[in-house]
C-alpha cells in the first residue's frame, strides 16, 4: 500500500481505496487478518487515528469486521463488495469522461466513439494477456 | 534537583571561574618573578646577600592582598554572569521550559556565585594569614578601615551586577554596571564633599552604609525581578 | 483544580493575543484541541506559530485572552504544565557544553515521571552517542536529542515547533517515525507547527491555518480536503457574478472566467450557483492543502 501525502485526496480515503484495491486484487482473502492499525500507521508513516478512521469506514461498508482483541479481518462478502465498488468507480470515471467531453463541446457520437476506442484497446490487451 | 542545578551552574560558569583564577594569580606570579629577578641580580654582584634579599613571606602577603583587591573587581563578572550568561547563549530558554521552580534556580545561582567569590577569598586570606604568621604584620587601630572599605565595595559591586544580570541579556553590561556603581557612589559623595564645607566628611560617613544599601538592595531586587519576570 | 478526564480538551484557547512592542504576533485565536488528537499548525514563517506554542508552555505571557493546557493555566500553573508537556522548540537552546548523557541526567532530575527504559530506547533508535557534546552534534542530531528529552517523561501533550525544518530527508523520516511510534503506543495529544504541507497531511487529525497572527480556519484535515472545492464557471457574455455561493473563501473574475473557492461544497452547490448566476459551464476543481491555504490567505487579504 502506498499513499501520497501531497494529494488532494484525504489520506483516510486513500487508505480506503488502497484496501478496496487490495481486496479486489486478491491480496487479502476472506477471513484473513488485515495489518494492525499500529503496523499500517508506521508502514505508511501516517497518524494512527487516520488508519483507525479508515478501518471504521471499511467496517461500516461491510468489507472488514473486527474480532474482539484480534484486530480487523476481511469479511465473507468483503472481496465481492470490493469488486462491486470497483465497478461503481469505473462507472464514475466514465461519467467523468463524458462530462469532460461535453464541457469541451464534443457531441455524443464522438464521445461514444472514444469510449469504444478505449474499451477496444482494453479488450485487445486482455486478448494479448490470454495468448 | 538542586544538586543538578548546582552542577549545571558550576559548569556553566566554569570558563569564567578559570579565567578569574588565572587573573587572581597574576600578583603572585609577578611577586615570584620579581623576587627571583632581584635574587639573580644580587647573586650576579657576588658575595653573600642573605641579609639583603626581600623577605618571601612579605612579598607573598602583599600579593595576596593585591589579589583580594582584584577579587572585588572580579566579583562583578561572577555576579554579572549569573543570569545574563545563560540568556546570552540562549540556554536560559532551555531551562525555562523545563519544570524547574524559579526559586530553585535563584538559590542555585546565588550559591554558585557567592560560593565562588568566597572560595577565592578563602584562598587569598589563607595565604595572607600563613605568611602573616611568618612575617609579622602590625595591627594598628585603623587597620580594619581598608578591610571594611573593600568588603562593602565588594557587596555593592556584586549586588548591582547581580541586579543587572537579572534584567539584561549581556553579562558584560551587567559586570560594567557593577563596577560603575562604585564610581557613582564614591564619586557623588566626593563631589558633595567638595561643594559643601562642613566639619563632616560625607565620603567617610556615608560610603559604607550606601554601599551596603545599594548592594544588598540590588541583590534582593534582582532576585525579586527574576522571580516575577514574565517573558523569558 | 480539575483533574484530566479522558474526554477533556488538551488545549483550549480563548481570544489568545500576544502583542510585542509595535506589532501583534498572535491575534484573538480561539480553538480547542481534544485530548488524543494531533493538531497541525500551518502557516508561513512569522505567522505566529512559534509565539502561540511559547504561550502554551508558559515561555510567553498572553497580552489578552486565555490559554488552558491540560486543564491548567501555563502562566499561573507553569510548573504543572511543564511537567506534563513535552516541548521541542524551533531552535535548540540546550547548553552546548553538555554531553548527551549529561543533558539526559539534567532533565531526568527535574521531571518526576522520567521513564529510563523509554529514554534509552529512544537514544538507541536515534543513534545518539552518550559521550558526545551537544556542540559537536549535527542539527538533526540535536533535534533528535531534544525530542528524546521531550518524550522521556511520558508527557500527555507534545508540542513540536517546526521539528522537521532544516533537516535532511532521512533525518525527517526518522523523526516522523519516532513521533508516530509514540502516537501509536501512548494516548498523547500532539500539537505541531510546520510549513510543510505533506507533514501536516500525514500527521494531523485537524489543521489550523494561521496568517499574520490570525487563525483563518481550523478543521479536520479530511474535511478540509474533501469539502473545500474551487468552482470554475464560465460567465455569459458581458455578465458579472450576481451572488457568491455560501461559504466563499475567495473569488476572482477574469474575462469570462469566474473562480470561486467554497468552504463546504455539497451536492446542491452547483445548482444553486447556476440558479443565482448567469453562468454557462461549471467545473469543480479538487484542491490540495497548499492551494487551500493560498486561497484562504488571498481571501483574507481581499477582505481586510
Amino acid at each position: 500500500m502506498r499513499i501520497d501525502a501531497n494529494s488532494h485526496v484525504p489520506i483516510f480515503q486513500q487508505i480506503i481505496a488502497a484496501v478496496h484495491g487490495a481486496l479486489a486484487a486478491g491480496v487479502f482473502k476472506p477471513a484473513e487478518p488485515l495489518p494492525s492499525v499500529r503496523a499500517l500507521a508506521l508502514e505508511l508513516a501516517v497518524n494512527p487515528n487516520t488508519v483507525q478512521r479508515a478501518y471504521q469506514e471499511l467496517e461500516r461498508q461491510g468489507l472488514i469486521a473486527a474480532r474482539r482483541g484480534r484486530g480487523m479481518f476481511v469479511s465473507e462478502r468483503g472481496v465481492k463488495s470490493a469488486r462491486t465498488r470497483a465497478e461503481a468507480a469505473v462507472q464514475g470515471a466514465f461519467a467523468q469522461g463524458v462530462a469532460i467531453g461535453q464541457n469541451a463541446g464534443l457531441d455524443g457520437e464522438r464521445i461514444h466513439a472514444l469510449y469504444r476506442q478505449a474499451t477496444g484497446d482494453c479488450a485487445a490487451s486482455l486478448r494479448e494477456d490470454d495468448s | 534537583m538542586i544538586k543538578t542545578l548546582l552542577w549545571k551552574d558550576y559548569r556553566q560558569n566554569l570558563r569564567l571561574l578559570v579565567a578569574i583564577a588565572i587573573f587572581l594569580a597574576i600578583p603572585y606570579v609577578v611577586m615570584v618573578v620579581a623576587a627571583a629577578a632581584v635574587r639573580l641580580r644580587d647573586s650576579g654582584l657576588g658575595g653573600s646577600t642573605d641579609d639583603l634579599h626581600v623577605p618571601w613571606n612579605m612579598m607573598l602577603m602583599q600579593a595576596s592582598l593585591c589579589s583580594i583587591v582584584m577579587l572585588v573587581v572580579a566579583s562583578a563578572f561572577i555576579a554579572g554572569n549569573a543570569f545574563a550568561g545563560e540568556r546570552a547563549d540562549r540556554s536560559a530558554e532551555f531551562t525555562a521550559y523545563l519544570p524547574i521552580p524559579r526559586g530553585s534556580t535563584v538559590v542555585s545561582k546565588a550559591l554558585v556565585a557567592i560560593g565562588a567569590c568566597m572560595l577565592f577569598l578563602l584562598v587569598d586570606t589563607c595565604i595572607a594569614f600563613i605568611t602573616h604568621g611568618l612575617g609579622g604584620l602590625i595591627w594598628h587601630d585603623n587597620t580594619a578601615d581598608p578591610i571594611i572599605g573593600f568588603a562593602v565595595t565588594a557587596v555593592l559591586i556584586f549586588g548591582v551586577a547581580w541586579l543587572f544580570s537579572a534584567i539584561s541579556s549581556s553579562p558584560g553590561m551587567a559586570a560594567a554596571s557593577g563596577l560603575m556603581s562604585v564610581i557613582l557612589v564614591g564619586g557623588s559623595l566626593t563631589l558633595i564633599d567638595f561643594t559643601r564645607s562642613g566639619p563632616e566628611i560625607m565620603l567617610q560617613r556615608w560610603y559604607a552604609p550606601l554601599c551596603l544599601l545599594f548592594g544588598l538592595g540590588g541583590f534582593i531586587c534582582g532576585v525579586l525581578y527574576y522571580l516575577r519576570r514574565g517573558d523569558i | 483544580m480539575i483533574k484530566n478526564e479522558p474526554n477533556q480538551q488538551a488545549v483550549e484557547l480563548t481570544g489568545l493575543t500576544k502583542r510585542f512592542k509595535n506589532h501583534t504576533a498572535v491575534s484573538d485565536i480561539s480553538l480547542t484541541i481534544p485530548a488524543g488528537t494531533a493538531f497541525g499548525f500551518l502557516g508561513q514563517n512569522g505567522a505566529g506559530k512559534t509565539t502561540t506554542l511559547k504561550m502554551l508552555i508558559g515561555l510567553l505571557r498572553p497580552s489578552a485572552g486565555e490559554a488552558n493546557v491540560l486543564g491548567h493555566d501555563p502562566v499561573a500553573d507553569g510548573l504543572h504544565v511543564k511537567q506534563h508537556v513535552g516541548y521541542v522548540p524551533e531552535q535548540q537552546t540546550m547548553h552546548r557544553w553538555m554531553r548527551v548523557h549529561e543533558a539526559v541526567r539534567f532533565c531526568r532530575s527535574v521531571f518526576p515521571t522520567w521513564n529510563d527504559a523509554l529514554c534509552s530506547d529512544l537514544l538507541k533508535r536515534f543513534n545518539l552517542e552518550a559521550g558526545k557534546r551537544v556542540k559537536h552534534l549535527s542539527k538533526g542530531m540535536v533535534v533528535k536529542l531534544s525530542l528524546v528529552l521531550a518524550l522521556s517523561h511520558e508527557p500527555e501533550l507534545i508540542l513540536l515547533d517546526e521539528p522537521m525544518a532544516g533537516l535532511d530527508p532521512i533525518a525527517r523520516e526518522e523523526l516522523i517515525e519516532g513521533v508516530l511510534q509514540i502516537l501509536c503506543d501512548r494516548a498523547v495529544t500532539l500539537v505541531f507547527s510546520s510549513h510543510t504541507l505533506s507533514d501536516v497531511q500525514r500527521l494531523a487529525d485537524t489543521v489550523g491555518m494561521i496568517h499574520e497572527g490570525r487563525l483563518l480556519v481550523h478543521r479536520p484535515v479530511d474535511d478540509l480536503l474533501a469539502k473545500t472545492k474551487r468552482i470554475r464557471a464560465v460567465l455569459a457574455d458581458g455578465a458579472a457574478p450576481a451572488a457568491q455561493p455560501d461559504g466563499a473563501i475567495w473569488h476572482r473574475v477574469q474575462n469570462r472566467e469566474w473562480l470561486v473557492t467554497v468552504r463546504d461544497f455539497g451536492p446542491d452547490t452547483i445548482d444553486r450557483l447556476r440558479a443565482a448566476n448567469p453562468v454557462e459551464t461549471v467545473e469543480v476543481i479538487d484542491l490540495g492543502l497548499e492551494e487551500i491555504f493560498k486561497d484562504y490567505v488571498k481571501g483574507w487579504r481581499a477582505s481586510s
